[in-house]
């Protein structure tokens, strides 16, 4: 057994997010699109995307959230 | 009759004593099986659970940790998958499967399906340390779950045949699970009672009720637990006992 498989975290933790109606729309609509498994899942690929994002395109992504896009 | 989605809905919420993190396991077995071209037909439990036996055993396997956010990543967060005793035991006492249905969804097994239900029995009897608040306004019916509560070691702090009474009564003692019937008197229906308490105080509700289906369509409002009446001893037993000693999912604000 590897050490991560030992030391796994095993629990799940519920995270609340608040959104306008129409931001979920939009995931809703990325979710069918990308034939996601759910609107939490795909929630959780959109987190992924975001940070793959930031670790290949550091500056840019920062340029974003500087320009307002991302607050 | 729950279709096969209804019934993998009632067994993951019990399981997890949790309707969100029930629910959402549901959407990614159907989502797994219709990706690899096994679609599960309404009526197809054996697919629909070994379809989930089978996603969660190989996250679990995995010697590293699945990529972060994906579904695997999910799997993994949720622990060891139930034993099969345990889902021996859930399937034939709660959800009613019969025994030829439940062997092909956990096999291979080596013990035949009525010997892990015995040891499933076995293991939950007397083991059920907990404070119980009552939702039910038929006073026979109230009084056998009571009976069937404390023969497990549970202590019943209250029973309530309205609403507005089992709200406070859970404001009050905080219990550690709330067992309810889904019609009350007057207006408003043990789904109420939940809306209104959880915000003080969060437990799980396990719901019998006539009408199962209803509440298994994956809406928000639905409650943790299910069980269709008329429920067997066995039946209340298990989920109490299970509802009792399980870790449910922390939330973070």
């Amino acid at each position: 057994m590897t050490e991560a498989k030992e030391h796994r975290e095993k629990r799940i933790q519920k995270l609340q997010i608040m959104v306008a109606d129409s931001e979920i729309e939009e995931i809703d609509d990325w979710r069918f699109t990308n034939r996601a498994a759910s609107r939490a899942a795909a929630i959780r690929q959109l987190i992924f995307l975001g940070m793959e994002y930031w670790s290949r395109h550091e500056n840019e992504a920062a340029e974003l959230i500087e320009n307002g896009k991302i607050d | 009759m729950l279709t096969a989605k209804q019934s993998l809905r009632q067994f993951l919420r019990l399981l997890f004593a949790d309707r969100l993190v029930g629910d959402e396991v549901v959407e990614i077995v159907f989502h797994r099986a219709a990706t690899f071209g096994n679609e599960i037909k309404p009526n197809d439990n054996v697919t629909a659970f070994r379809t989930l036996n089978e996603m969660w055993r190989e996250a679990h396997e995995l010697d590293d940790y699945a990529p972060p956010f994906t579904n695997a990543a999910l799997m993994q967060s949720l622990g060891e998958p139930p034993s099969k005793i345990q889902m021996s035991l859930l399937l034939h006492d709660v959800l009613g499967l019969g025994d030829k249905e439940i062997a092909e969804i956990i096999a291979p097994a080596s013990n035949s399906v009525t010997e892990l239900i015995v040891s499933g029995r076995v293991m939950h009897a007397s083991r059920a340390d907990g404070v119980v608040i009552i939702i039910e306004d038929e006073p026979v019916i109230a009084s056998d779950l009571r009976s069937i509560v404390e023969r497990l070691g549970g202590y019943v702090a209250g029973v309530a045949a309205k609403a507005e009474k089992a709200v406070s009564l859970i404001k009050k003692h905080k219990p550690d699970l709330v067992l309810a019937d889904y019609n009350l008197i007057g207006e408003k229906t043990g789904v109420d009672v939940v809306a209104e308490s959880r915000d003080v105080h969060d437990c799980p509700v396990i719901f019998v009720t006539g009408f199962p289906e209803t509440v298994l369509e994956g809406k928000d409002i639905e409650p943790d637990v299910v069980i269709g009446k008329p429920y067997s001893h066995e039946g209340i037993a298990a989920a109490v006992s299970h509802c009792l000693s399980v870790e449910r999912p922390g939330v973070r604000q």
